[in-house]
């Protein structure tokens, strides 16, 4: 690669979004697009700044965050302990893994309707769901994490004495890891999603109750911004994540490889 | 070629224990000397099922002997080395350490198996403290600095060669002392200069230390420079035994050792002319009618 080249690399990610920001504003700024239709994006900045200023747009993100958090933390603690048990233990495995393999198939949204019935539109309906949504990714990823630990490896730990909590912390969890934090990283996206459909439909706070009240108001400027903050969001947690496997899988080849790549 | 790479290791090898004196494993000198264990086995069968893995074998280890059983894949040679490290249950018969029957995981050995089966995600130092509690880590760096790897203690398994992974391995083992080294055909995956070079290795801690070691391999060449006795393992029993008196260091190559692995290489090989094959041919020809 020449000097020029490797210079401009790191502007190259960045060139199309801003090219169709470019022709979005052009369109919206000439009339050829509608603002019913789509507001220039600088409306769009304008209503993050009054929202901003009035304190609201905080107000909504962080009630929006809080039920995502809970909503993660119970389903995927509950994921997270059933697919630790039922990979150790394979009499939990008969019990419990096909009845879970069946439940999967329903898609957790189909559940709106009685979960409203059950919680009405309280917060309870929106941690149920979200929860629900990431229990999976996360409950099959650590079970299978679980069960794909070397053999070899665990039959060496047991020659060298390990056993008990030290065996699960030393050989089963790191061993599961890699598979545990690509349920994770799925199960972000369920949660943001679930979150949207469920805030949405039924809520009186957070972002989606924010868009869609302002979509009465033909409001297409907050609508567009409660969008963005969401695709914000998402990529917040998603780096997060991705710091977390750094952190712990640094002895993973694939991560090495990234580390004197980049 | 070979015998030259023999060679070759063999003056590095003896380079190496000039330099280093008598300080390759301090810890075991200062500390006491780790005398072998006696392996006793009596009538031990296995089954998997109906598969008869081991059948009615017996066989007498004396303390700080070196044996090497060789024979065909499948024969049971790695089952017997689970079976003394108590890591499964003989169907019927007794092993005995030192007098005492093997109950459970036995923790006066230590096994090295065919890979080198490091945690990767434990760092090289880390790896040979596996399963120690208190202040192990000086002890794991002086026997990673016995295998000649102290410099990269800090690294990850999965920049190390496969030798060099298989050397942590062996300070993994050796750290805690044991008193019997149960070797799975630890060698055969690497490379011939490197395979030396672990031979050489071990068998000068083996030297230093006294302990009882039975290695299981294919290599007969292996065994004949290693052992003071080769087991042929076949169908699951003694088949055959050489006791191998040559002085050490040996010579790889020499006349006399050559000559007993010819004779070991024609007792394997007519073994299998005259059982393995007809049966084997007998399959091949039933396949081919249907």
């Amino acid at each position: 690669m020449s000097r020029t080249a490797r210079r401009f690399d790191p502007v190259v990610p960045w060139l199309l979004p801003m090219g169709l920001i470019a022709v979005w504003q052009l369109g919206a700024g000439t009339g050829l697009i509608s603002t019913r239709v789509l507001p220039s994006p600088a409306a769009v900045l304008l209503a993050a700044w009054h929202l901003g200023r009035s304190g609201e747009l905080f107000h909504q993100i962080e009630i929006s965050a809080w039920r995502a958090a809970i909503g993660f933390a119970i389903g995927g603690g509950i994921g997270l302990g059933l697919g630790l048990l039922n990979g150790m233990v394979p009499p939990a495995s008969r019990l419990f893994d096909s009845s879970l393999q069946m439940l999967r198939n329903v898609p957790h949204l189909a559940l709106i309707p009685l979960v409203i019935l059950w919680f009405g539109i309280d917060e309870g309906a929106k941690l149920f769901l979200v929860a629900l949504g990431v229990f999976f990714p996360i409950y099959l990823n650590t079970y299978h994490g679980v069960r794909t630990v070397d053999a070899g490896l665990a039959e060496m730990a047991r020659a060298y004495g390990l056993q008990g909590w030290s065996y699960f912390r030393q050989v089963i969890l790191p061993g599961a890891l890699p598979s545990i934090l690509v349920g994770v990283r799925y199960a972000l996206g369920i949660m943001w999603l679930t979150l949207i459909v469920a805030e949405t439909i039924s809520s009186s706070s957070g972002i989606g109750y924010m868009t869609m009240n302002a979509r009465e108001f033909l409001q297409t400027d907050v609508v567009v911004l409660g969008i963005l903050v969401y695709a914000l969001l998402g990529k917040v947690a998603d780096s997060a994540t991705r710091l977390l496997e750094r952190h712990w899988l640094q002895w993973h080849p694939a991560f090495q490889a990234m580390e004197t790549a980049s | 070629m070979i015998n030259d790479l023999a060679d070759l290791a063999i003056i590095e090898a003896m380079q190496m224990r000039e330099r280093d004196g008598q300080d390759r494993f301090p810890i075991a000198a200062r500390d006491r000397r780790t005398p072998g264990i006696a392996v006793r086995l009596d009538r031990l069968d296995k089954r998997f099922g109906d598969h008869v893995v081991l059948r009615d074998m017996s066989l007498d280890i004396h303390a700080g002997e070196f044996l090497a059983i060789v024979g065909h894949s499948g024969c049971g040679k790695s089952t017997l080395l689970r079976l003394i490290a108590g890591l499964d249950a003989p169907s019927a018969g007794v092993i005995e350490l030192g007098g005492r029957p093997v109950a459970g995981r036995a923790d006066e050995a230590r096994l090295l198996f065919q890979d080198a089966r490091l945690l990767p995600w434990r760092r090289v130092l880390d790896n040979v403290g596996i399963g120690l509690s208190g202040g192990w880590r000086p002890e794991a760096y002086e026997t990673l600095r016995a295998v000649g790897l102290e410099d990269r203690s800090d690294d990850w398994p999965s920049v190390l060669s496969g030798g060099q992974r298989q050397r942590v391995a062996l300070a993994r083992a050796l750290v805690s002392q044991p008193r019997l080294l149960l070797l799975d055909e630890p060698l055969g995956a690497l490379d011939a200069l490197t395979r030396l070079e672990m031979q050489t290795l071990i068998e000068s801690v083996w030297q230093e230390q006294g302990f009882t070691v039975i290695l299981v391999t294919h290599d007969v060449a292996e065994a004949v420079a290693l052992a003071d006795r080769v087991i042929v393992l076949d169908c699951g029993s003694v088949a055959h035994e050489l006791r191998v008196p040559q002085p050490r260091p040996r010579r790889r190559g020499s006349a006399d050792l050559a000559a007993m692995e010819g004779r070991l290489l024609a007792r394997l090989l007519s073994k299998r002319g005259d059982t393995a094959a007809p049966q084997h041919l007998a399959r091949v020809a039933r396949h081919a009618v249907f």
